[in-house]
């Protein structure tokens, strides 16, 4: 690429750099944040008083929808990957994230799902208005027939994908890119916060992605899944809740461990129980993923299971129980500094106690029943979320802001806005929880209801709550400009990114950062690569341009089929330059060491292993849906009447094959016989297409029987399932070709890539072996 | 892996295609034809897994976290599915 100067335009859209990523991930959160916060002050104002009519029903619907999930998605988790992209590696002492160029993707599918979701306003009928959950049949074209549902829909598929590319990433990272010496249990805080956090991030965002996948589908195609009333608003329920409560710990870890990463070094000694603190917050992690059903007490759900629910949710209370007294145990006699960091982070823990207790209410099936659906729970959520999470992520901002911008910001300025943040919080969100017996979803109410006090309270509270972000960004603003030089570690901290100098450098360190076994960190000459320092390059265009051209599909997919053809010619010429880019760049990713776990799984294979693990969730949620309905029809044809059982059969064979003759590939790789592996890769590619031509003249076939998307629940089962299955089978051929064509122009560097492809071939394998008995025979 | 072994496996794999195709053939009792039909998929699951990616070579580390999604995809199909029990549909 030519040479690009820093700092201009250019060097923004195309930077792959992990701090120039984490520093587009801020400002991006935060103008979400704003965006997130303008309009919950809207709904805030039309509720301070009875029968207001600042906004109508429909806009209040809309502010609630997209405040929400905004606030979740495009804010909170994205602002924790702002500090974890330019914090974690230099902690870990790497040079960069595992994958920089799909760090980057990983940015700018982020921006533009958001974008995608956003231009909803501007549509005939206004933003998705379904609630932030997106509960059926609420989400189903019935009622909500506006295309901005659609794009809410399509931009949160975005956001997912964004989310799993960030995953594999800090998964592989953390786990092979560690300095020399630095075991898991020496990480610092924040990285064993972020590694929680994307672990979680895997494993629940798929149930997510298969819900995402079938409402697109509804809505775009026309299947019936939420729409059915057979059990259709309930299975959106489960595959919803399956993401939502793990998303609560995937909200709060990055703020909770960016707590327990500042408390030791304002209170000069070590943190208390650091070992207990991980071993808790695993467990909390696990237990997280076995509570979904806490969120479902009142749908009339099997009674012995609300009960196993109740016990669970209670359980996980002990877990962040062990957590917090540790932190407060942490400063008992402790000389404390109170600076701007510190103040911020004890506000959190006190906050998130009282979120802590109040959701131990709504864990008893009994209480539940009268909190359900009360500003109770708001209260409750916004203590957990807003009070223990975003603040503790916001004490994470200043903390780190010296690092990043080299600068100091202005100790009374970031005082007074912790007095404004502190009262401004608390008068809006404790005065909700005595609004026990108001509605959450109504836009308004009557006089005589009692409820105008506390929501005049609460909307007072959250203007000055809101306004006292002003002072945050006009102080880092100011910082910018006036601000005294930080220096390398201007809080005497003890972890790794203190080091060096505040900003660092783009290589981040001069030498190779080693731990010794009584944890002494030092920073020896490169111990790799003959001793020569790796040129990274920091500039590609790519990322962009793949999220530009997913982002078009998809607008076209809401809108116009012409605009989706151009959306995938972009897609397509965007994986070309990509393709190329990797072909010229044989150092554009970082360094990696042998260490536990996961000796000796090369980077990229682990990558494609994390992918698969993650795909594992989506697909059963998708193979769930299927059952679900299936076992919620009143009827369903029976096996072999109308899916053919001659293509289906076919095609596991041809699949099957495909497998055979890829492991032949990967052993004539080894043995480096080049024309051996053409022909393998050639042969798979080719069985590949053989079988996605089979499908599509399947469903072609149906079509024209009368079978369509919307023909029923058992036809609505099978393209879903099977054409998401097929869109697999299509990547994979994607990859095959880049395969094919370096295995002409590099034969002898092909080896690694057939292995780690190989993994998702076979995973796909797998789950056709599946879909065939489900579908043809059972 | 040795080409005659991932010869042998896809013969396998076949073969029990092939079973899943007879069983649906032969009258059998509804709960018999259910564990016989999946019970076979999981086995040609678990082959694909061991032999083609190759899973035991990968290590113990592997193993486990492919474990681990597993059980929470089953976590997730269990869970919900018995959730229902006992629930009533209207049917419009």
């Amino acid at each position: 690429m030519a040479e690009i100067t820093p700092n201009s335009v250019r060097y923004w859209l195309f930077t792959t750099n992990h701090k120039n990523i984490g520093i587009l991930y801020l400002v991006t959160s935060f103008y979400f944040l704003l965006v997130g916060g303008a309009l919950a002050l809207l709904f805030r104002l039309q509720l301070a008083m009875p029968q207001a009519e600042i906004l109508s029903a429909s806009s209040f619907n809309q502010a609630v929808t997209v405040h929400g999930l905004v606030m979740v998605l495009w804010f909170l988790s994205p602002l924790a990957f702002a500090l974890a992209n330019y914090i974690v590696p230099l902690q870990i002492g790497a040079n960069d994230l595992a994958f920089p160029r799909i760090n980057a993707l990983s940015y700018w599918l982020y921006l533009f799902g958001g974008v995608l979701a956003a231009i909803g306003f501007f549509t005939p009928g206004g933003a998705i208005d379904t609630g932030w959950t997106v509960y059926a049949p609420l989400n189903t074209a019935k009622y909500s027939p506006q295309v901005g549902t659609t794009l809410g829909a399509l931009g949160l598929l975005m956001l997912i994908a964004s989310v799993t590319a960030s995953t594999v990433n800090f998964l592989v990272t953390i786990f092979k890119m560690r300095a020399p010496g630095m075991r898991l249990m020496h990480m610092p805080m924040y990285t064993w916060g972020i590694l929680l956090t994307v672990f979680l991030m895997l494993f629940a965002f798929p149930s997510l992605a298969a819900a995402g996948l079938i409402l697109a589908a509804d809505r775009a195609l026309g299947t019936l899944y939420f729409a059915s009333h057979e059990g259709g608003a309930l299975l959106w329920d489960n595959l919803f809740w399956f993401f939502g409560h793990p998303e609560v710990y995937i909200v709060l870890f990055p703020g909770l461990f960016a707590i327990a990463e500042i408390l030791p070094v304002f209170a000069r000694r070590p943190l208390f129980g650091k070992r207990v603190i991980i071993w808790a917050a695993v467990a909390g992690s696990i237990l997280s993923l076995m509570v979904w059903g806490h969120h479902m007490f009142t749908t009339g759900v099997n009674p012995l299971w609300r009960e196993v629910m109740t016990v669970l949710t209670e359980t996980i209370s002990i877990p962040f129980g062990v957590i917090t007294i540790s932190l407060i145990l942490t400063l008992v006699g402790a000389s404390i500094r109170l600076r701007t960091p510190m103040l911020f982070a004890i506000a959190a823990i006190a906050h998130f106690i009282v979120g802590g207790i109040t959701g131990v209410f709504n864990s008893s099936v009994a209480l539940d029943y009268g909190l359900r659906g009360t500003y109770w729970v708001v209260g409750h959520f916004h203590y957990t979320l807003l009070g223990g999470a975003a603040t503790g992520l916001i004490a994470g901002v200043y903390y780190w802001w010296p690092k990043i911008s080299g600068k100091m910001f202005d100790e009374r300025l970031g005082k007074l806005h912790f007095i404004l943040y502190v009262v401004g919080f608390n008068l809006f969100a404790f005065p909700i929880h005595l609004l026990l017996d108001m509605p959450r979803r109504v836009y308004t109410y009557p006089l005589e209801s009692g409820w105008l006090l506390n929501n005049i309270v609460a909307t007072a509270g959250a203007l000055i709550f809101g306004l006292s972000f002003l002072l945050l960004f006009f102080n880092l603003y100011r910082s910018l400009r006036k601000g005294a030089d930080a220096g390398p570690n201007p809080w005497s901290s003890w972890s790794l990114e203190w080091l060096v100098p505040s900003p660092p450098s783009p290589e981040n360190y001069g030498g190779q950062p080693v731990v010794s076994a009584d944890g002494i960190i030092s920073i020896k000459p490169l111990l790799v690569n003959g001793g020569e320092r790796i040129h990274v390059h920091h500039l590609s265009k790519a990322p962009l341009l793949v999220s530009l051209g997913t982002f078009t599909v998809f607008l076209g997919l809401a809108l116009s089929v012409p605009i989706a053809l151009v959306g995938l010619a972009i897609l397509v010429a965007s994986l070309v330059i990509w393709a190329k880019e990797s072909w010229s760049s044989h150092h554009m990713e970082g360094l990696q060491f042998e260490r536990w776990p996961f000796r000796g799984v090369e980077k990229t294979r682990l990558g494609v292993w994390w992918l698969v693990f993650g795909e594992v969730v989506l697909f059963s949620g998708l193979i769930l849906s299927y059952l679900w309905v299936r076992f919620m029809s009143a009827s369903w044809p029976a096996a072999g009447t109308v899916f053919d059982l001659t293509i289906g059969a076919a095609n596991t064979f041809i699949l099957l094959t495909s497998s055979f003759t890829l492991v032949a590939a990967l052993a004539a790789a080894r043995l480096g016989k080049h024309s051996m592996v053409r022909a393998g890769l050639l042969t798979t590619f080719v069985l590949g297409l053989v079988f996605l031509l089979n499908k599509a003249l399947e469903w072609s076939q149906l079509f024209a029987e009368g079978h369509t998307f919307g023909s029923g629940l058992p036809f609505s089962a099978f393209y879903v399932t099977t054409g998401t299955h097929g869109a697999h089978v299509l990547a994979g051929l994607v990859v095959l070709v880049y395969l094919i064509v370096r295995s002409f122009r590099k034969p002898e560097e092909i080896h690694q890539s057939v292995e780690s492809f190989g993994i998702y071939w076979h995973f796909v394998d797998i789950v056709w072996v599946f879909l065939f008995p489900l579908f043809y025979l059972f | 892996m040795r080409f005659s072994t991932a010869l042998f496996v896809w013969v396998l794999l076949v073969l029990a295609t092939v079973a899943e195709l007879a069983l649906f053939r032969i009258p059998l009792d509804r709960t018999v034809f259910t564990v016989a039909l999946f019970g076979l998929a999981g086995l040609k699951a678990l082959m694909i897994a061991v032999f083609y990616q190759q899973v035991i070579r990968e290590g113990r580390d592997v193993a486990a976290f492919y474990l681990f999604a597993l059980l929470v995809a089953l976590g997730l199909i269990i869970g919900t599915l018995t959730s229902m029990s006992g629930m009533t549909t209207t049917h419009v």
